[in-house]
C-alpha cells in the first residue's frame, strides 16, 4: 500500500463536520417532534404547518369550520382488537357519509392504543378496558387530558373447540380455569383431558379486563393468570388456537366471533353462580345482567371530542354516539351505550 | 483529468484511463511530480470521507451497545426496579406500568426459553449442517457442489416468516395431531425445529470453509496411509478442521438465539419459566417483539424491553468472539 | 481434492466392511443435504400452489378494501419498493467507501482486525436488536415520527455489514497489478481506486447489493419494533417516506398470519408468493452474477 500521511487530523475535521451534521438532525428532528405535540396527536387541521414527519398521518383540510364541513383527510385510531370490529363497520359507514375521509383502525390492543395516544402517535384509543390512573398520569405528563367515550356494552364470550361438549361453566369455574386452579376438563364435566388456555397478550385489555374483573372479582384481589397461560398476538389469533385445539378455552367479544367463519368455535352458556341458570352470551342477557362477563368499549380522547381541535375527531365520535352509530353495535350483539 | 467515458475498466484500460493530461513538453519530469495535483483538495475531502466510513462500523457497533444499556440502565437507575427481580421473576409479563412494584417482569423465563429453542436448533441443525458441509466439501463431484452451494445460499436468503408461515401450516397440525405439544402444537420444539433451517445454511457454510481450508497434504498424508475416504475424513480432516466446524456451531447458535419471527408465531405464549423444550414459551426475542407496543415512553416495560435486548446482544456478541478467535486459530494453523 | 485409493482386487473382510461404512456414511451425509436443501422446494412449492390463486392484476395493482379482505396490496408493494431504495442509497454509498477503506487504506494491525471483528458481529446482532437501537436512535433520541425513512434506515444499519462485508472481498480480490499498473502511470491512490479498481470489484459489489435488498425485503422484525402498519391507502407519491408508515411485505404477511381464521387463507399465501418472487429474483440474481463472476475467471476461490 501507498504510504499514508497520519490521518489523524482529518479524523478530527471529519468528527468535527459529523458532530455538527447531527446537531443539526436534533434540531430538525426536535422540530418534527415539537410539532407531534403541538397537534397533540390531532392532525393540525387548523393551522397551516405542513409538517414532514407527522405522526403517520397527513393534515386534513377544513374548508370551513362550521357545522356543515366538507371533511376530508386522514384518522387514526388504535388499540383494542375487541373494539375492531365495531370500528371497521363505523368507519365503512362514516366513510360512506364523508367521501374524501380516511379512517383506519389498529389492532394493537388497548394497552398499545392507550400507549398510542399517550405518545401522540394516534388521536384516538380504542380500549376494552377502563384506563388506568397510571395511564392517565403518563398522558398528562405529555400534555393531554383523557377523555372517555362509552361505545357500547360487550358481552366476553368464553370459548372452546366445536367438539368440547361441555354444558356450563359457572363464573366462578371460569375464574378457576383461567387461574390456573382448574387444570383438567374432568373437572368441570368435560372429557378427561388438560386444558389449554389461551389468553390475550399484555397490550390487551381484555386481557386486564378477565384478571382484574373476572379472576380477581372472584378469587380475591391477590389472584392472578396462572403463570403457564398461552398468549395470543389478538383476538383473531386465540380463536385461530381454539379452533385447532380440542383442549383449549379462550375468551373473545362478541363482534370478534363475527368476523371469523361460523361454527369454528364454540361459546359456552355461562351461569353467574352455581344457583342461577347458565345463559349465552347476547345484547339481551347483557343488558338482563344474566350474562356475568361484561364490560364497556371506549374510546379515549384528548379532551371532550366535542370540543375536539380536529374535525375529523368532533365527526367520528358524534357518528358514534348518533343513533346510527348505536345501531351499528346492535348489529354486533353490543349493547348500546344509550 | 483521465479520461473516463463510461466503460468499466478492463485490463487493457488501464493505460488509457490512467493517462493524465498532457503537460507542456519543457517541464521536467521533477517538477511535474511536484505539482499539486489538480482537484487535490476534493480528493482529500474524499478520502477523509473514506476513512471516517472506516470506523464507522466501530462506532455503529459500540453505539448499539451504549444505547441498548442507556436505556436498559433506566429500570434500575431511574425507575428503582429490583435487580434481583429482573433477574428472577419467575414471569415476564409486558404490563405498560410506570410503578415498580405492579411490574412483574424477569429475564429468566425468556432466557431459559431462548435456551431451549436454541437447543433443539442446535441439535438438529449441526449434524445436519456438519454432514452437508462435509458432503459438498469432500464427496460431492465439483459440479453437484456448486448447486447445493447455491441452493444453501438460496435457503439463507429466504424470508424466516415465510418459514413460519409455512410451519405454522404444515408442522404445527401435524405435531398437534401426533404428540400434543405445547399449546395446540406450538412449542419450543415446534420453533426449534423450523429455527434449525434457518441456521443450517450459516452452518454449512462456514464448515464448508473450514474444510476446504484443511491443506491437501493432510488428505494425502492419510491415503498414503492407507485410509479410505471415510477414514481420511473422520480421523484426519474434521479433525484438523474442528476449530472452523466449532465456530460454524458458535454462529449458527448465535443466528438462532436471534430469531424472532419463526419462534413468535411457533412457540407459543407462554412467558413463565418451562421445564421442557416441549412446552409453550415465549423467548427474549418474542417477548420484545409482543411487547414493544405496549411500552410507552414513561413505564418500565420499555427499559426492560431494552435490557432483554441487552442480554440478547451480550449472548451473540460473545459467541461471535469467540467464534472469530477460534476461526483465527485456524486460520494460522494453516497459512503457509 | 485427490482422489481416494482404489480398493485392491482382493478385498479382506476387513476392507469390505471398512467399505461398507463409509457407503453407509456417505448415503447418511447425501441424506442430509437433502434434508438441508428439501425446505427452499418445499416451501417455494406450497407458496406457489396456494398463493397462485389469489394473484390477480386486482390483488397486485390496488389497494386493501374492508380491511384487506378485498382489493389488493398494492401500496404494501409501493412502499416496500420505497423502503428498499432508501435502504440501497443509504447503506451502499457508506458500505462501499467503508469497503474502500479497509481494502485499499488500512494498514494491516489492530484495527484492521477489530474493525473486521467488528464487521462479523454486526452481521450476528440479532435483527430485532437492530429494531431497538433504531427506536432508540431515531425515535427516541432524534425525536423522528414512525415514518418509513425511519424504518429503511434501521433497515440500513443492518445491511451494512452485508454490503461492507462483500464488496470488500470484491475489492480484495482485484489482483494488485492492476492498481499498481495505474499507480506507475502517476494516478492518484483515489482515482485508481475510483477509476481503476472499483469497477473491477462492481459485480461482487452488485451481487452483496442484491443479497442485502433481498435480505431487507424479508426483515420482519425490526420493523415491527419501530413501526410499520398493515396494508392501507395512503398517498403514494414519494413524499410518503416522510409522511407515511412504512408498509412491508413481510410485515404485512405477518399482520394477516395473525389474524388466523379471521382472514382469507389464500391471500395469506397471496401475499407470501409476492414475498417471496421478491427474495427470489434478488438472490437468484446475485447467484446468477456471481457465477458470471467466478467464470470469467477472478481468482478468488467461490
Amino acid at each position: 500500500m501507498v504510504l499514508k500521511r497520519l490521518p489523524r487530523r482529518r479524523l478530527l475535521l471529519l468528527g468535527v463536520i459529523t458532530a455538527m451534521l447531527s446537531v443539526a438532525l436534533v434540531a430538525c428532528g426536535e422540530d418534527a417532534n415539537g410539532d407531534d405535540r403541538d397537534d397533540g396527536g390531532a392532525n393540525g387541521a387548523t393551522t397551516a404547518t405542513h409538517t414532514p414527519a407527522g405522526g403517520g398521518t397527513t393534515a386534513p383540510t377544513a374548508t370551513s369550520t362550521g357545522d356543515e364541513e366538507t371533511l376530508s383527510g386522514a384518522l387514526t385510531i388504535e388499540g383494542s382488537s375487541t373494539v375492531a370490529p365495531y370500528t371497521r363497520l363505523a368507519i365503512e359507514a362514516f366513510e360512506g357519509l364523508h367521501s374524501g375521509v380516511t379512517v383506519t383502525t389498529g389492532e394493537l390492543g388497548s394497552g398499545g392504543g392507550i400507549t398510542a395516544f399517550i405518545n401522540g402517535e394516534a388521536p384516538i384509543a380504542a380500549s376494552s378496558r377502563a384506563i388506568r390512573d397510571n395511564e392517565v398520569e403518563q398522558a398528562a405528563a405529555n400534555g393531554y387530558e383523557v377523555f372517555e367515550t362509552v361505545i357500547a356494552y360487550d358481552a366476553l364470550a368464553i370459548v372452546v373447540h366445536p367438539s368440547n361438549e361441555i354444558p356450563q361453566l359457572t363464573f366462578e369455574e371460569v375464574a378457576r380455569i383461567f387461574a390456573g386452579e382448574i387444570t383438567n376438563w374432568s373437572e368441570v364435566g368435560g372429557a378427561d383431558l388438560r386444558i389449554t388456555v389461551y389468553t390475550r397478550n399484555e397490550e390487551s385489555g381484555t386481557f386486564a379486563f378477565v384478571e382484574e374483573d373476572v379472576i380477581q372479582a372472584a378469587l380475591g384481589s391477590d389472584a392472578e393468570y396462572a403463570a403457564t397461560v398461552n398468549k395470543q398476538a389478538n383476538a383473531p389469533a386465540g380463536l385461530t388456537a381454539v379452533s385447532g385445539d380440542v383442549s383449549g378455552i379462550f375468551y373473545a367479544g362478541l363482534g370478534n366471533l363475527a368476523d371469523i367463519p361460523a361454527g369454528a368455535v364454540r361459546e359456552v352458556p355461562i351461569a353467574a353462580d352455581a344457583a342461577s341458570d347458565a345463559v349465552e352470551a347476547s345484547s339481551e342477557t347483557v343488558t338482563s345482567g344474566a350474562y356475568p362477563v361484561a364490560r364497556g368499549l371506549f374510546y379515549y380522547t384528548d379532551g371532550d371530542p366535542a370540543a375536539h381541535d380536529d374535525p375529523l375527531v368532533r365527526a367520528y365520535l358524534a357518528f358514534v354516539v348518533s343513533a346510527e352509530g348505536q345501531a351499528i353495535a346492535e348489529e354486533l350483539n353490543l349493547v348500546p351505550a344509550r | 483529468m483521465p479520461r473516463h467515458d463510461g466503460r468499466t475498466a478492463q485490463i487493457g484500460d488501464t493505460l488509457s484511463a490512467a493517462q493524465p493530461r498532457p503537460q507542456p513538453a519543457a517541464r521536467s519530469l521533477a517538477a511535474a511530480i511536484r505539482q499539486p495535483r489538480r482537484g487535490g483538495a476534493l480528493e482529500r475531502a474524499v478520502e477523509m470521507v473514506i476513512y471516517g466510513t472506516g470506523v464507522l462500523t466501530l462506532v455503529l457497533l459500540i453505539g448499539i451497545l451504549v444505547l441498548l444499556a442507556q436505556q436498559g440502565l433506566r429500570l434500575f437507575l431511574e425507575f428503582d426496579y429490583s435487580f434481583w427481580r429482573f433477574l428472577t421473576y419467575p414471569n415476564a409479563i409486558t404490563d405498560n406500568t410506570s410503578h415498580p412494584e405492579d411490574f412483574r417482569f424477569g429475564i429468566i423465563a425468556p432466557l431459559i426459553a431462548t435456551l431451549w429453542v436454541t437447543l433443539v436448533t442446535l441439535v438438529l441443525a449441526v449434524p445436519l449442517g456438519l454432514a452437508t458441509a462435509v458432503y459438498i466439501s469432500e464427496i460431492a463431484p465439483p459440479g453437484v457442489r456448486l448447486y447445493i452451494k447455491s441452493a444453501a445460499e438460496l435457503l439463507a436468503g429466504v424470508p424466516t416468516i415465510l418459514f413460519g408461515f409455512v410451519g405454522l401450516f404444515l408442522l404445527v397440525p401435524f405435531v398437534r395431531d401426533q404428540f400434543g405439544w405445547g399449546a395446540g402444537g406450538m412449542s419450543g420444539m415446534t420453533a426449534g425445529i423450523v429455527v434449525a433451517f434457518i441456521a443450517v445454511p450459516l452452518i454449512i457454510s462456514i464448515a464448508d470453509d473450514a474444510l476446504q481450508a484443511v491443506p491437501v497434504d493432510f488428505r494425502e498424508n492419510a491415503y498414503a496411509l492407507g485410509c479410505n475416504k471415510l477414514q481420511a475424513i473422520w480421523f484426519v480432516i474434521m479433525p484438523a478442521a474442528i476449530s472452523g466446524l466449532a465456530a460454524a456451531a458458535m454462529l449458527g447458535m448465535a443466528r438462532a438465539v436471534g430469531e424472532t419471527m419463526a419462534v413468535l408465531i411457533l412457540a407459543g405464549g407462554n412467558s413463565s419459566i418451562t421445564d421442557s423444550p416441549f412446552d409453550s414459551m415465549r423467548t427474549m426475542t418474542a417477548t420484545i417483539a409482543s411487547g414493544f407496543g405496549n411500552a410507552s415512553a414513561y413505564s418500565l416495560l420499555r427499559p426492560a424491553l431494552f435490557m432483554t435486548g441487552l442480554v440478547l446482544f451480550a449472548i451473540t456478541f460473545f459467541t461471535t468472539v469467540i467464534a472469530d478467535a477460534v476461526l483465527e486459530k485456524q486460520r494460522k494453523r494453516f497459512s503457509r | 481434492m485427490s482422489a481416494a485409493p482404489r480398493t485392491v482386487m482382493v478385498a479382506s473382510g476387513r476392507e469390505r466392511r471398512n467399505a461398507l461404512l463409509q457407503s453407509a456414511v456417505f448415503a447418511l451425509t447425501f441424506l442430509a443435504t437433502v434434508v438441508v436443501i428439501a425446505p427452499i422446494v418445499v416451501v417455494s412449492a406450497y407458496v406457489l400452489r396456494e398463493g397462485v390463486s389469489a394473484i390477480t392484476l386486482e390483488f397486485l395493482l390496488e389497494g386493501p378494501r374492508r380491511d384487506g379482505r378485498e382489493g389488493g396490496i398494492f401500496p404494501v408493494i409501493v412502499l416496500t419498493g420505497y423502503t428498499l431504495v432508501l435502504v440501497v442509497l443509504m447503506a451502499v454509498p457508506v458500505g462501499v467507501a467503508s469497503a474502500v477503506f479497509l481494502s485499499e487504506y488500512a494498514r494491516p494491525g489492530r484495527l484492521l482486525r477489530l474493525i473486521n471483528l467488528t464487521i462479523i458481529n454486526l452481521a450476528g446482532v440479532p435483527s430485532i436488536v437492530y429494531g431497538l437501537f433504531g427506536a432508540a436512535l431515531f425515535l427516541d433520541i432524534l425525536g423522528a415520527s414512525k415514518a418509513l425513512w425511519v424504518v429503511a434506515a434501521t433497515l440500513a444499519l443492518q445491511a451494512l455489514a452485508i454490503i461492507i462485508t462483500s464488496a470488500r472481498e470484491s475489492l480484495l480480490s482485484v489482483p494488485q497489478g492492476i492498481r499498481e499498473g495505474s499507480l506507475a502511470l502517476g494516478v492518484s491512490k483515489l482515482r485508481t481506486t475510483a477509476f481503476v479498481t472499483l469497477p473491477q470489484a462492481l459485480p461482487g459489489i452488485v451481487t452483496g447489493v442484491l443479497l442485502a435488498i433481498s435480505r431487507a425485503a424479508g426483515e420482519t422484525a425490526p420493523v415491527l419494533v419501530v413501526g410499520a402498519i398493515i396494508a392501507k391507502n395512503v398517498d403514494l407519491a414519494p413524499s410518503a417516506v416522510v409522511n407515511e408508515r412504512a408498509q412491508s411485505l413481510s410485515f404485512e404477511l405477518y399482520g394477516r398470519i395473525v389474524q388466523g381464521i379471521g382472514y382469507p387463507e389464500e391471500r395469506k399465501w397471496g401475499i407470501a408468493l409476492v414475498l417471496l418472487a421478491f427474495v427470489l429474483v434478488f438472490n437468484l440474481s446475485a447467484l446468477f452474477l456471481r457465477g458470471r463472476i467466478a467464470s470469467i475467471g477472478s481468482v478468488r476461490r467461490n
